[in-house]
This record gives C-alpha cells, sequence and structure tokens, in this order.
C-alpha cells in the first residue's frame, strides 16, 4: 500500500464525515462553515494526489469565495433550516441509493486506481506531457519535425503500449514505448534539431513550447485545451452579468453609504494597508508563474479579488469604489474574456487558426506560444478578479439596503 | 493493493455524490440544496482526479535539473483531468452565485427560502389565477343563461 | 484580409462571443438590441455560408482544429449535415427572435439592464451553437454550462412580471445542473476508458479495442449520459423543469427556448448515442430503444392530454413542446432511415412553428398584458393577423398537410411502419396528432367564435416589428411544407450518416 493511498484513505473517511454533517447540521451559519472546512480537506485531498493547481483552486474558491458567498446570501435569507417534520426521506434515499449504485456497478470494470496501464496513463496524453503535439501535425505554424523523424510512424501510432512491467515502480516503460521508440527525447534527435541545440535550451525536449512550460497543467490548460479555458472564462462572466441583472438595483442618488465600521480599528487598518500590495504582488504573480508551477489566471484572479475585498471590508465600500467605480469594473469584467478571445482572434488574423499562438513570434513558434498562454493567463486574471469583486459587491450592497 | 482498495477512491466518489444528491432532493431548505449541489459536483471531481493518479507518479509539472534545462523525468500523474476539473470548479462556483442570486431574489418576493412553503405559495397563485377565470366563466354563464331567459321570456310574451 | 470560408466553423461561435460581451458596453435604449440583431444576423449568414460548404465538400463533412492542434489531441469542431443544419436553425431562428425581441424586452425588461439582457441573450445562442459545432466531447459540457447558466439568467428575468419565474428558473437550475453532471461524468467514465476526448477518436476505440463495449464502465456511461441529456432536453419523465420555465420566462426568452434549447438537447443525444457509441451499441446491444420509444409514447399522449387541460396559453405550448419532443425521440430511437429523418426534419419543423406560436402568444401579452385562454376571447377579429399565425403553427403542430409538420410526421409515420410491429407507435403519433387537434381548437375556438369579454378594452393588431418575425417563421412552416425537398434532402443524408456511425 503506497502512501497516498494510506493518506487518501484517511483524509477521504474525514471529507465524507464533513458531508454528512454539512447536509445534517440545521444551522446554515455552520453548514456554511462546514463546507469551507470541507473544500480545505478536499484541496488535501487533491494534493495529496499531487494535483497542485486544483487544489490552489479548491482552495481559493471553495475555501474562500463560496463561503463568502454563502454568508453573504444566510445575512439577508435565513439563519437556520425549518425543522423537517421526518427524520429520513425515504423518496430521496430509494434514489439515492440506486444512483448509487448504479454508478458503483460502473466502477467494477474500471481500471485499478493508479493502475499505469489505464487508457488515459498511455494513449493520447503522453504526448501532451512530453508537449510535442505539434510534431503530428508539421503543418505551417506548429515548429517542423526533427531531422530523422518519422512522422508518418508517429501519426500512425495507436497508443497501444507493447510492454508495460509488472513491476509499478519501474516506469522506464513509458519514455521507451511512447516516446522514445518513435524518436521525441532521445538525445541523439535533440542534438540534430537545430533550433534546440541553442544555449541553455540544449537538454529539453524538442517541444512546443521551447520548454518555457514545464507545467503540463498549464499548458493543457492554455494551449492544447485553450479554447475550452475561454469558454470557462465566459461562464464566470456570464456568472458576473446574471448577478448584476438579477440583484443590482438603480443607484440612488445621495442615498448614504454606511461608512467602514472596522475603520477606527488601528491594528485591521494598518495591518490590512500593509499586506494589501503584497497580496496584489502575489496574485499577479501567480497568475505569471502558472507556466512554471502550480498557478495561473483563475488562482491569481481570487487572490487579486481578495486583496480588494479585503480593502472593501476594511475602508468601507465608498472607499474601493474610489479607486474601481462600478462602471469601471463592469466593464473589466468583459475585458478580461477579451484579452483571452482577442489573442485568438490576433492568431487567426496573422494567418493562423484560432488560438493557434505560434503565430504571435514569426521567428520561433515556441516563443509565440508561451506569449499567447501569458496573454490569456491574464485575461483570465482579470475577468476572474473582477467577477469575484463584483458579485461580492452586489452582496454587500444589498446587505447595506 | 488489490480488490477493493484499488477501486476504494472510486467507490468514496460514489459515496459523496450520493450524499449531495440525498441533500437535492431531500431537503426543502433552498440554501441547503445549492450546497448539496456542490457537494454532489466535488463527489464527480474526485472522480476525475482520482482517475489521474498513477502508482510512484509526481505532480505533472517537469522537474529542473541542475544545468537549468529541464528534465522529462516520469512518472507523471495526468494532467488532463486536473485541466478539466479546474474548468468544472469554475463552472460549480458560477451556478452556486447564479443559484444564490435567485435563492435572495426568491427571499424578496416570497419572504421564505423553504421549496415547501413556496409550493404552496406557487399552488396559491395558480389556484388564484384559475378561480379568477372560473369565476369569470361562472359570471358569463350566468349572464349568458341571463339573457336567454330574457330571450325565452320575451319569446313567450310573444308567444 | 482573413479568409472567412476557412474559419467558418469558429467564426460562427467566436463572433457572438466576442460580440455579446462588447453588448454590455452599448448603453441603454435601442442600441444593445440593434448591436446583438447585428451579431445574430452575421451568425445566421455565417451558418448558411457553412451549410452550403457542407453541401459542396466531398467528404460532406468540414474540420477545423483549434489552435492547429491535431485532433486527436486539441479541439476539434467538426461539421456535417446534421449539425450544419441545426446550426441553421439556432443562428436563424436566433435571429428572427432577436428582432423579436425588442418591444416584447422594452416592455418585460427594466430599462436599466437591457444591454446586460442583450449580453447574455447572445451568450446564450453562442453556447447552443457551440455545442451543436463542437466534436469535443468535454467541450460539450463547457458550452452546455454556458448556455444552461444563460438560460437561468434570461428565464429568471421574467420575475417583474410572475414571481414564479424565480422559483422556475432554481428548479430548472438544480435539475440542469444535475443532468450537466451527470453528462460531466459519463463523459468521464468514457475519457477513462477510451484515454482521449475527441469524439471521433472515442467512437474508434470504442469500435476497436476488444471487449470494451461489453465493460459495465461503458454501460453506466452510457446511462447516465443518457438520464442527463433526457433532463437537459426535456425528454418525457426527465421534463418537469419545462412546463415552469417556459410559462414565467419573458416572452422573446419562451419563444427562443422552444425553439432551439431543447432541440440542442436532442442533437447531444444524436452526437452521444450515434457517432460516440454508435447505432449498434446504442440500439442493438443495449434496450435504449425500447425504453426511448416508451418514453417517447407515454410522453406524447400524457403531455397532449395535460395541454388540454390548460387554462394558461404559454403552459399549454409548454406542454405540447414536451409532446413534440415525443416526436422527435420517437423517430430517432427507431433507428431506421425515415425514423431519423422524420426525427431532424421535425427538429426543424418543431422550431419554426413552435417559435412562430411563442411569438404569438408574446404579441398577446404585448397587447392585453396576459395570455390565458379567456384573453384571446374574440381577439381573432382586433388582432387578425396574430391570431392567423398561431392558427397556422397549431395546424403544423397537428401535422395539417401543406404544413411543415405534414412532412416530419409522414416520415415518422413511414419509420414507425417500417419497424416491426411497429403500427402501435403509428397510431400513437395519428392520436398525438388529434390531441393536437383538441388543444389548438380550444383556442381557435375562443379566439373566432366568442365575443370578447364585456368590459376588457378593444386591442389593436400586434407592431409591425412582432408580426415580420412571427409570420417569418410561420411562413417558413408552410414553405417548406410545400417543397419539402431542402430539408427532406437534409435530412436523409443526416440520417445515413448517422446510421453509418462516422459522421
Amino acid at each position: 500500500m503506497t502512501s497516498v493511498v494510506l493518506i487518501d484513505t484517511v483524509l477521504l473517511l474525514l471529507v465524507t464525515v464533513t458531508a454528512i454533517a454539512i447536509i445534517e447540521v440545521r444551522n446554515l451559519y455552520t453548514s456554511a462553515m462546514l463546507t469551507s472546512v470541507y473544500s480545505l480537506l478536499m484541496a488535501l485531498v487533491w494534493v495529496n494526489m499531487h494535483s497542485m493547481d486544483v487544489a490552489f483552486t479548491e482552495a481559493a474558491v471553495g475555501g474562500g469565495i463560496s463561503t463568502i458567498l454563502l454568508i453573504g446570501t444566510l445575512v439577508h435569507t435565513a439563519r437556520e433550516e425549518k425543522p423537517l417534520k421526518v427524520r429520513v426521506h425515504w423518496k430521496a434515499a430509494v434514489v439515492t441509493a440506486l444512483t448509487g449504485a448504479a454508478l458503483i456497478y460502473g466502477t467494477f470494470d474500471m481500471p485499478r486506481f493508479g493502475d499505469p496501464k489505464a487508457p488515459i496513463h498511455h494513449f493520447r496524453v503522453p504526448e501532451m506531457m512530453a508537449q510535442t503535439v505539434g510534431f503530428v501535425n508539421g503543418t505551417k505554424g506548429k515548429q517542423a519535425p526533427p531531422e530523422g523523424f518519422d512522422a508518418r510512424a508517429y501519426r500512425s501510432f495507436n497508443g497501444a503500449v507493447t510492454s508495460v512491467p509488472d513491476d509499478p515502480k519501474d516506469t522506464a516503460w513509458r519514455e521507451t514505448s511512447v516516446l522514445a521508440q518513435h524518436g521525441i527525447i532521445v538525445p541523439e534527435v535533440l542534438g540534430s534539431h537545430p533550433q534546440h541545440a541553442e544555449a541553455g535550451h540544449h537538454l529539453h525536449p524538442p517541444d512546443d513550447f521551447n520548454g518555457h512550460v514545464p507545467n503540463s497543467v498549464t499548458s493543457l490548460l492554455a494551449a492544447y485545451r485553450g479554447y475550452d479555458t475561454m469558454f470557462e472564462t465566459t461562464v464566470i462572466f456570464t456568472a458576473g452579468v446574471s448577478l448584476i441583472m438579477l440583484l443590482r438595483r438603480p443607484r440612488r442618488e445621495g442615498q448614504a453609504q454606511k461608512s467602514a465600521p472596522l475603520l477606527d480599528q488601528t491594528i485591521l487598518r494598518v495591518v490590512s494597508k500593509m499586506s494589501i500590495p503584497f497580496i496584489l504582488l502575489f496574485g499577479l504573480y501567480v497568475i505569471t508563474h502558472g507556466e512554471l508551477g502550480p498557478g495561473g489566471g483563475f488562482q491569481g484572479g481570487v487572490v487579486i479579488a481578495c486583496a480588494f475585498i479585503l480593502y472593501a471590508l476594511i475602508f468601507g465600500r465608498p472607499a474601493l469604489y474610489r479607486v474601481l467605480p462600478p462602471p469601471v469594473i463592469d466593464m473589466l469584467t468583459g475585458l478580461g474574456v477579451l484579452v483571452y478571445s482577442g489573442t485568438g482572434a490576433a492568431c487567426l488574423l496573422l494567418g493562423g487558426k484560432f488560438l493557434d499562438y505560434s503565430m504571435l513570434d514569426t521567428v520561433s513558434p515556441g516563443e509565440g506560444e508561451a506569449l499567447g498562454m501569458t496573454l490569456v493567463e491574464y485575461g483570465v486574471g482579470i475577468t476572474v478578479s473582477m467577477v469575484m469583486l463584483n458579485i461580492f459587491n452586489q452582496l454587500a450592497e444589498e446587505e447595506s439596503r | 493493493m488489490t480488490g477493493v482498495l484499488g477501486i476504494y477512491n472510486y467507490w468514496i466518489y460514489v459515496i459523496l455524490m450520493m450524499i449531495g444528491l440525498y441533500g437535492v432532493i431531500a431537503k426543502p431548505n433552498l440554501i441547503k440544496q445549492a450546497i448539496a449541489l456542490g457537494l454532489f459536483q466535488t463527489g464527480i471531481f474526485l472522480y476525475y482526479i482520482s482517475m489521474a493518479v498513477i502508482d510512484g507518479g509526481t505532480a505533472p509539472v517537469w522537474t529542473t535539473v541542475q544545468d537549468g534545462a529541464q528534465k522529462f523525468q516520469g512518472p507523471y500523474d495526468n494532467p488532463l483531468p486536473h485541466v478539466l476539473i479546474l474548468t468544472a470548479i469554475v463552472v460549480s462556483v458560477s451556478v452556486l452565485a447564479v443559484a444564490l442570486a435567485l435563492i435572495i431574489n426568491i427571499k424578496r418576493r416570497y419572504g421564505t427560502i423553504e421549496a415547501d412553503e413556496i409550493e404552496a405559495m406557487d399552488i396559491a397563485d395558480r389556484l388564484a389565477e384559475f378561480h379568477a377565470g372560473a369565476a369569470a366563466d361562472a359570471v358569463d354563464e350566468a349572464a349568458a343563461e341571463g339573457h336567454g331567459l330574457e330571450h325565452a321570456h320575451g319569446g313567450h310574451h310573444h308567444g | 484580409m482573413v479568409d472567412v470560408q476557412a474559419h467558418l466553423p469558429v467564426l460562427i461561435v467566436t463572433v457572438p462571443l466576442i460580440g455579446g460581451i462588447l453588448t454590455i458596453a452599448t448603453g441603454r435604449g435601442w442600441k444593445p438590441w440593434a448591436w446583438a440583431t447585428f451579431l445574430t444576423g452575421t451568425v445566421f449568414y455565417f451558418t448558411i455560408r457553412l451549410m452550403m460548404q457542407v453541401l459542396a465538400s466531398k467528404t460532406g463533412m468540414v474540420s477545423y482544429e483549434l489552435g492547429n492542434w491535431p485532433r486527436q489531441w486539441g479541439i476539434e469542431y467538426r461539421v456535417d449535415a446534421l449539425n450544419a443544419f441545426i446550426l441553421l436553425i439556432v443562428g436563424g431562428v436566433g435571429f428572427i427572435t432577436t428582432i423579436y425581441a425588442k418591444l416584447s424586452v422594452e416592455k418585460e425588461i427594466p430599462a436599466d439592464r437591457v444591454n446586460f439582457f442583450y449580453a447574455v441573450w447572445v451568450l446564450a445562442i453562442t453556447g447552443l451553437l457551440g455545442i451543436t459545432v463542437t466534436g469535443d466531447a468535454f467541450n460539450v459540457y463547457v458550452l452546455l454550462e454556458i448556455s444552461s447558466l444563460t438560460v437561468y439568467a434570461l428565464i429568471a428575468m421574467g420575475k417583474d412580471m410572475h414571481r414564479g419565474a424565480l422559483t422556475a428558473s432554481l428548479r430548472y437550475l438544480i435539475l440542469g445542473s444535475v443532468g450537466a453532471s451527470f453528462i460531466l461524468l459519463g463523459i468521464g467514465y468514457l475519457m477513462m476508458i477510451t484515454g482521449t476526448l475527441n469524439m471521433q477518436d472515442m467512437h474508434d476505440r470504442l469500435m476497436s479495442v476488444p471487449g470494451i463495449l461489453e465493460s459495465r464502465t461503458v454501460l453506466v456511461a452510457f446511462a447516465f449520459l443518457l438520464a442527463g441529456l433526457g433532463m437537459k432536453m426535456a425528454m418525457f419523465p426527465l421534463h418537469m423543469w419545462l412546463p415552469r420555465a417556459y410559462t414565467y420566462a419573458p416572452s422573446a426568452v419562451s419563444a427562443l427556448l422552444a425553439a432551439t434549447a431543447t432541440k440542442v438537447g436532442v442533437y447531444m443525444a444524436f452526437r452521444f448515442l450515434f457517432t460516440i457509441f454508435g447505432v449498434g451499441f446504442s440500439f442493438g446491444m443495449m434496450p435504449s430503444g425500447l425504453v426511448l420509444l416508451l418514453c417517447a409514447s407515454a410522453g406524447i399522449l400524457v403531455t397532449g392530454v395535460t395541454a388540454i387541460r390548460q387554462t394558461n396559453l404559454k403552459r399549454m405550448l409548454a406542454y405540447s413542446s414536451v409532446g413534440q419532443l415525443g416526436y422527435i425521440v420517437l423517430g430517432f430511437a427507431l433507428a431506421n432511415l425515415h425514423g431519423i429523418a422524420g426525427s431532424v426534419a421535425h427538429i426543424f419543423n418543431h422550431a419554426v412553428m413552435k417559435g412562430g406560436m411563442f411569438m404569438a402568444l408574446g404579441a398577446v401579452v404585448y397587447r392585453t398584458g396576459r395570455c390565458d385562454i379567456r384573453s384571446v376571447r374574440g381577439l381573432g377579429k382586433q388582432m387578425p393577423l396574430t391570431l392567423a399565425a398561431f392558427t397556422v403553427g397549431g395546424l403544423g403542430l397537428i401535422g395539417f398537410p401543406l404544413t411543415a409538420g405534414f412532412i416530419s410526421k409522414w416520415y415518422l409515420v413511414q419509420g414507425c411502419l417500417e419497424r416491426p410491429g411497429g403500427w402501435p407507435l403509428a397510431a400513437v403519433v395519428l392520436i398525438g396528432s388529434l390531441l393536437a387537434v383538441v388543444y389548438t381548437w380550444r383556442v381557435v375556438e375562443a379566439a373566432y367564435f366568442q365575443e370578447p369579454d364585456p368590459g376588457t378594452p378593444p386591442v389593436e393588431e400586434a407592431p409591425l416589428m412582432m408580426l415580420i418575425p412571427m409570420w417569418t417563421l410561420i411562413g417558413a412552416s408552410i414553405y417548406f411544407g410545400i417543397n419539402a425537398t431542402f430539408t427532406g434532402h437534409i435530412a436523409l443524408t443526416a440520417a445515413r450518416s448517422l446510421l453509418g456511425g462516422a459522421p
């Protein structure tokens, strides 16, 4: 039994207990706080399964934003749920049990947890992880394959792994079976490829991004499946606009704004004033750093939103509105998606396909890819931070009426 | 690690999902339903992330070696499900935000966030509409009958 | 400049996406509407060109690899006769409904958020188009969530007319999210087993890897996808969210939803059942044909009867929509050429007929402020064109000759009879038509043979801005009823390619 499974077992038991408590507890504030705990536990589960980006997002979204949203809603709806007439809702229990049984039935033919032979580990994804997908195409815009590279054999590769060793610790199989077999990561090939023989790049594989993007999660998120991410940003934007449409009331002139209740707390004021610039800086770092390590536009955007929310909490929303007036926030909300889709459209205007970032740099396509990914990460960051801020403002305005 | 333990994670995800689904169906409180919907979705996230794990794997970020150049050193956990779940988490928080906005509006207009009470009010609304129509119909019928009677009466007179 | 032809599939989605976001910057008054009309008009133009391109191409298919990544790794847009046709429907009806929306939105939506309303409106159409054009399973989910979120918000905007809009929207949100989660789960099961997300790639893997189709994982994936899609397209026992949503949504939104949203749900079912799993698995190895036929038949009969009992006409049309969806499901569940062709043709026919009927009701609401059966009494004389549009649409629902509805029902009955022992299904189709006669007649009777309620002020005919879009759709339903060459050709082409497995 590996350590992953051991920690996993314990954590997931905790998660399950928390989940039951969330559903069963009658005080809604307790329930909301427990969802925060639940999310943090989940973030630990993700870390344990080496999914740093998801853990980061879960902590920021589940532990942070969702809880703010829930508490903000509870303030003007209800504190407690009505006592139930029946202890167990039998109809729900039956539906749930049947659905669960069906799902469990489906798990019996699944590859076991962590199985290196699972199709998902050797079909299609290894090329994305090695960032060598561009070779397959060889069309204008993506790098040409290195000399001696048998593109035909590569294209006809059906993903079947010839020999997977029984010992799971022996992981050499992947390089040998999938990549080296087709001449991708073998040093000789690297040497013969002039573009990658230059200084500083001589060891990394002849990849799609010139080695700028060691974090495969980001390369998948912003490049290979960048189109999905554009719409993910649009989903956030849609949520923001829907909230404006549903909650915002016409602004009345001369309406007395509540003064900031926490402003006379000296320690809070000084500490927050000192920490806000660093939070902002950290947010920018997370966005920019997404290509190298965990992080990216979404996580960074949430962090930046938190800085502004903290500012609004301590110094009052009028102060925030002086820095960022609501119409500006509305416009910035859309700007992020526009940056993203505009990057895609720019690639199209430069003669490539939509979101083909390699068009952005005529000399070195790999650099263009990296530039495009940075741009779209900033787009995501702008939209996410401004939507989160907008949602907070709507809920807070609701409160002050 | 064989048998049941091999698919343990897959069962936990089912349990989490079912806790959420039970909440969605059984709880009349709308906020509870929204929270339960979130749990339901995290169950699916757990499933996806579990599928990404590979024995002895590490985070799918290439390790840097001494020359300052990156090297592909497997095995890495699969990044594809991670990416999909990042998207799905964003979707779920968006859905939560819209749901809460609706709930606030419902509280404004109905004065409660308990589904059964709201349902009763909705039915009352529809009944009121229906009764208004039926009452108007009855008045019409009465008027029509009255009209008919008048005619008959008039006819009788003539006869 | 840019070669539009080469980028058509992606332009169809990105032009309204970028434009939709810019809508919030258009200010107040008529400008957001004009901008939205321009955008949807452009999209409509693109869909026409794409349709022509698909018909002209030798392979019958247009593929576009986003970011120039090979389709197995990146995301692919893949358009064949079927989705080009659905795109044309969504684009066309979207454009016409947007024109129609102006007056009813002015009346029903607060003026200070009209720009946000149209932004969400255009994004809803974007989402529907995106689902239709893509060849990637996960991209379907993301776009599905865009279209769902926008639709929740649009329905809720009926809150100023009736508070029921809020509960309708929330109920749809919860059921819709559960449905979407099932779809996400099904996609996950499939990805785990096949290792890919590209639909064509998935299909190839499912067909080529030995023993994979017998896997219990694939079976459960199939069941959950079917359940999720059933919820999304409001298939009969899973339709609970639809009647309320259509009843309380703003008039223009009801017209848009009735004509496009559930149709795209059906399209997804086509893609998952036929393109990914293949007809042999979906209707040969699985009992889904039988289940779907039962659901569809029950749906046609039950909702037909329910529709007759409604006094609120929007609700009546909503139940009728669930019933008409039953025909569409019935058609493809037959899994034979004429059944599927009838199903595809009915998607188009129902979109134009029901869209036009909802527009007519919207005009009644615009003039009288109500839409119950009493409010249309005597309106046949006061709003002759509007009520005539409603009546012609109703004739289409019945399947009266010389309307488009006749063509699709003809195919459907043919499909039913081709199936061994399928005559009870043909009987269901005919009984459903009789039920449609009854509920349409109630309105016709009230409008033409009853006097208006004493005391109700007389109303004028609907304004031209409403009549023209309304009659464009109703006119289309007559035109394509008389000249069915185009729809028939497309429907049969699509049916052949679906039965062949791959598009």
